[in-house]
């Protein structure tokens, strides 16, 4: 198996015009809250700041796998693709972890690219900002793979998607409402890195364990 | 339906361990969320031949060939593929092309780049591609068009082709002329043929009956999950309705064959057709 070419290839067929989705949702959510304002609020504390652009990169690197990965995902599975997949010799999640990489891949440096430059023109440290690289990385594998599972375990993919935008909404209040709760700032970054983590472990289990019959028979 | 047909199984030509068994099923038992879809489906597949699966909707071909390639457990019996039970050792699926009843390249990558997929999973150069489509004279225009945009023909050109990627000793097709039209058909059916002569195993399913008749040289009714007949096509193998004492007969479901190269006057060729709806126990 070839996995590099594989990913590769999986790399340059993904949905890219499901990036005009993130881009939309992007808008909004930029538009909606006072994102920008309080990345570069000088009166803020600078751990605020630093949560809130930390997070911001957990928002943006979920909303690209969710886009970029569910949405081609669905897709192959309602053409039976993997069908033809469990047939290929060898562990079938290799196969699945081309497709995940090149989702998490891209979703990653979409992400943190976009934080990046945000951080920059919010006047952040490059340090800080080089610092978020290794856990939106494990976010973007984590979510990849939980996500290309989620589609492959469930009868009904499509209620995947729309419990990952339900879930967007959600995770784009939950910032605020840390800090409204009172929480520390360094308690919040930990938990959002241990999710990030916990998400990646999960997400790689669930792919190792996808069982064929549930794919073929759904 | 068919509550009166004799499940005759036995390999009563050449024992499979002689000519290379390539596909073994016994006993084969599946439920699919309670309902007993199989119940008994056995299949004897040799090195080179061509094996048809006939039977009517609903009759378990596709469990049965998604049983065989480990995508479906078991819930009794046994699989083997080259010797090798493909659910501990699923090496044995490299040596194994399969194309399904159904679509399943990608719909949205162009063929070629469908095509390098496989070649990518399988390990296998990429030159093959250009190889295998031509093998299957799928028209240059396809190759960089989106799976999805192809005629149904071309799509089971396409999906033949990538099976053929990996240069497998065994092709599974489930239902390949399922859906074409009488001039893609033949194609197909021509295809089929040039593979038997190419020497690979072939097995496939169909509900066309002079297609398998014409293109297999063994072949299995299954109805109702079980295997009703199994028996051969070959020239050597005839049946005859009125056994004269003397002359050494045995049941291939409800009928009596004799095996001779020197068959009684009386002896007629197999017709698959005949076969199939006296196993089935329905007028024809």
């Amino acid at each position: 198996m070839n996995v590099g070419r594989l990913c590769l290839l999986e790399a340059r067929n993904v949905n890219y015009r499901s990036l005009l989705l993130s881009v939309v949702v992007l808008g909004f959510l930029f538009a909606g809250t006072p994102l920008l304002e309080l990345l570069t609020q000088s009166s803020l504390p600078l751990a605020v700041r630093r949560f809130y652009l930390f997070f911001l990169g957990f928002e943006v690197t979920y909303l690209f796998v969710l886009t970029l990965g569910l949405t081609g995902t669905i897709r192959e599975k309602h053409a039976d693709v993997f069908d033809r997949v469990f047939t290929i010799p060898g562990s079938t999640w290799r196969v699945l972890g081309t497709k995940v990489t090149a989702i998490a891949g891209i979703s990653f440096l979409l992400g943190y690219g976009t934080i990046a430059v945000l951080g920059i023109y919010a006047g952040f440290a490059p340090w800080l900002i080089a610092g978020y690289a290794p856990v939106l990385g494990t976010v973007a594998v984590g979510l990849a793979a939980g996500a290309v599972a989620a589609v492959l375990y469930f009868q009904t993919p499509r209620l995947v998607f729309f419990g990952g935008i339900v879930a967007f909404i959600g995770l784009n209040a939950l910032p605020e409402q840390l800090l409204e709760w009172g929480l520390s700032l360094e308690l919040a970054v930990a938990g959002t890195m241990a999710l990030a983590v916990l998400l990646a472990l999960c997400g790689l289990v669930a792919l190792r364990r996808v069982p064929s019959e549930r794919v073929v028979l759904a | 339906m068919h509550a009166n047909t004799a499940t005759t199984t036995e390999n009563w030509d050449v024992p499979p361990e002689e000519t290379g068994s390539v596909l073994e099923a016994t006993a084969l038992e599946k439920s699919i969320d309670g309902t007993h879809v199989l119940n008994g489906v056995e299949l004897s597949v040799r090195e080179g031949g061509t094996y048809g699966v006939v039977g009517p909707n609903g009759a378990g071909k596709t469990t049965t060939f998604r049983c065989l390639l480990g995508l479906l457990p078991i819930d009794g019996g046994s699989v083997s593929l080259f010797g090798t039970d493909p659910r501990t050792d699923d090496s044995v699926l490299g040596r194994v092309g399969v194309v399904f009843e159904y679509e399943t390249l990608q719909p949205t990558w162009s063929v070629r780049d469908a095509m390098a997929h496989s070649c990518h999973a399988y390990g296998v150069p990429t030159d093959r591609i250009e190889t295998c489509l031509a093998e299957v004279d799928l028209e240059p225009a396809a190759h960089d068009r989106e799976f999805r945009d192809l005629s149904k023909g071309m799509k089971r050109k396409a999906s033949v082709a990538t099976a053929l990627l990996h240069e497998p000793d065994l092709l599974v097709l489930d239902e390949p002329m399922s859906g074409l039209d009488p001039g893609a058909q033949a194609r197909m059916r021509e295809l089929i043929d040039g593979l038997r002569e190419a020497g690979r195993t072939v097995v496939f399913s169909s509900h066309d009956l002079d297609h398998v008749q014409a293109l297999c040289d063994r072949v299995a009714v299954v109805a109702d999950g079980r295997t009703v007949v199994e028996t051969p096509l070959s020239e050597s193998v005839r049946v005859i309705d009125d056994p004269q004492p003397g002359v050494a007969t045995e049941q291939a479901g409800e009928v009596s064959v004799v095996r001779d190269d020197d068959p009684p006057a009386e002896a007629r060729t197999i017709d698959l057709a005949d076969l199939y709806f006296s196993a089935l126990g329905v007028e024809r």
